[in-house]
């Protein structure tokens, strides 16, 4: 999914998992010390029968199948449910260790929440009847498996925080992603750009396009945008709030911008709703709109000559000539 | 310091180099207004580019400079307005209405030698 290394410290920090967190959690499952020194006794008393545990764990999410990829998933599942017991009072390095491994878990073979309850279920009960076979008091043995509980559900609380911001991140990558997709600033020709705009423009994305106009101005010196609304279905008085801040920014800039593609119905909407564009030149398609940019730059698209010779009126090749103002 | 204003034939450059004070902007303004009608200058040109803050006191003194100067029979051009500064300006509702703007001291220029051809 993502291959870089995982650092346990900036991973808890981003998933908020502060300290107050964690002794919040804790004190919520009633972890006291006791419960630290109990778990020391279960660790010896498990350990020689985990084995066959954990290969019907693993059976259960990887089926039968055997491939290098596979050993090691089984071997981090033996570290996953082996290092459970291993607590050494529940310090921030025991949790940071377990987010570790969780977060290595859910790298190689991402199970479903669904798999890590019904995981930790089977675990908590396997480990019950090992500890019945055992451990001679009863009293005693209800309160190591209550400890037991303790730790797997905090464990539990680990396990489904890393898949929910793992999943998270993804949405945010994706998002990040679609929102540089969305609002490319092409350049047509020398200082002069162009800024299809599709789909719907909420505040984020008005001010991004904004931002990502303006710095185009500055980079590719940019005299004149054409912003380009065909794709725009709707239209209410904050998107056009959002137009008009966009064009006053481009004009302070020293670019003039030029609105194309405005629909009937959205024209409709704006006299509705007693919209002024009056500061803005408005023209009803992208290539009225390069024309008047080109009449603002001082360039003039002419046809070749051996069609002007012809006579014919040659809109259909626009092949240009520059003739500068 | 304030604000350093070159003569380059016709033209004015008042570049500036730091932050602005309010009392630096109205200095500005004073000496601008005073050096166009003594030398016959045509055209200003004010270069903002190192200035990461526009604030709305700023944006009024620009537009009475252009407007002063205007009086005296020149053109102010506001030059390098950085992304980041128009970005904020629009959204405090600054918009030096009726000033001319342009991308950097060259565009500037050229923008003034056009207004003064046609």
């Amino acid at each position: 999914m993502n291959d870089r290394p995982i650092d346990t410290a900036s991973l808890r920090a981003e998933m908020n998992l502060s300290r107050e967190e964690l002794s919040r959690r804790k004190s919520w499952l009633r972890i006291d010390d006791e419960d630290a020194a109990r778990l020391a006794c279960i660790e010896e008393m498990v350990e020689p029968h985990v084995g066959p545990i954990i290969d019907a764990l693993a059976d259960e999410l990887l089926g039968n199948r055997s491939s290098p990829r596979d050993d090691a998933s089984r071997k981090l599942l033996r570290d996953y449910f082996g290092g459970l017991t291993r607590v050494d009072g529940f310090s921030d390095s025991f949790v940071e260790g377990r987010l570790m491994t969780v977060s290595a878990l859910h790298e190689q073979v991402s199970p479903d929440v669904s798999w890590y309850l019904a995981a930790y279920l089977f675990y908590l009960q396997e480990v019950a009847a090992v500890l019945r076979r055992s451990s001679g008091h009863l009293e005693e043995m209800r309160a190591t498996y209550r400890t037991l509980a303790k730790v797997l559900f905090l464990d539990l609380s680990l396990a489904i925080d890393t898949q929910v911001f793992e999943r998270n991140r993804t949405i945010r990558a994706q998002q990040r992603q679609l929102e540089e997709l969305s609002t490319p600033v092409l350049q047509m020709r020398e200082g002069l750009l162009i800024l299809p705009i599709v789909g719907m423009l909420d505040s984020q994305r008005a001010q991004q396009l904004t931002e990502h106009l303006l710095r185009a101005i500055r980079d590719r010196r940019g005299k004149v945008v054409v912003l380009d609304v065909t794709g725009v279905a709707a239209v209410d008085s904050r998107v056009a709030n959002h137009l008009i801040q966009t064009v006053d920014a481009a004009r302070l800039m020293g670019a003039k911008a030029v609105i194309t593609g405005v629909s009937p119905e959205v024209a409709q909407t704006l006299v509705g709703l007693g919209i002024n564009l009056g500061n803005v030149t408005t023209v009803s398609e992208l290539q009225d709109g390069v024309d008047e940019a080109d009449r603002a730059l001082g360039l003039r698209v002419v046809a070749v000559e051996e069609a002007s010779r012809e006579g014919g009126q040659a809109w259909g090749c626009r092949s240009s000539r520059r003739a500068s103002a | 310091m304030g604000v350093p204003i070159l003569t380059q034939g016709e033209c004015l450059i008042a570049s500036v180099q730091d932050a602005l004070s309010d009392a630096e902007l109205r200095d500005l303004q004073q000496r601008l207004a005073e050096q166009v009608g003594a030398r016959g200058v045509r055209g200003v040109v004010i270069d903002v580019t190192v200035l990461d803050v526009i604030d709305s006191f700023a944006t009024r003194t620009l537009s009475t400079i252009a407007y002063a100067v205007k009086l005296r029979g020149a053109e102010v051009v506001i030059v390098g307005i950085q992304p980041e500064v128009a970005f904020a300006m629009v959204q405090l509702g600054l918009t030096l209405e009726g000033v001319s703007t342009a991308l950097n001291l060259d565009e500037g220029m050229a923008l003034l030698r056009r207004t003064r051809s046609s």
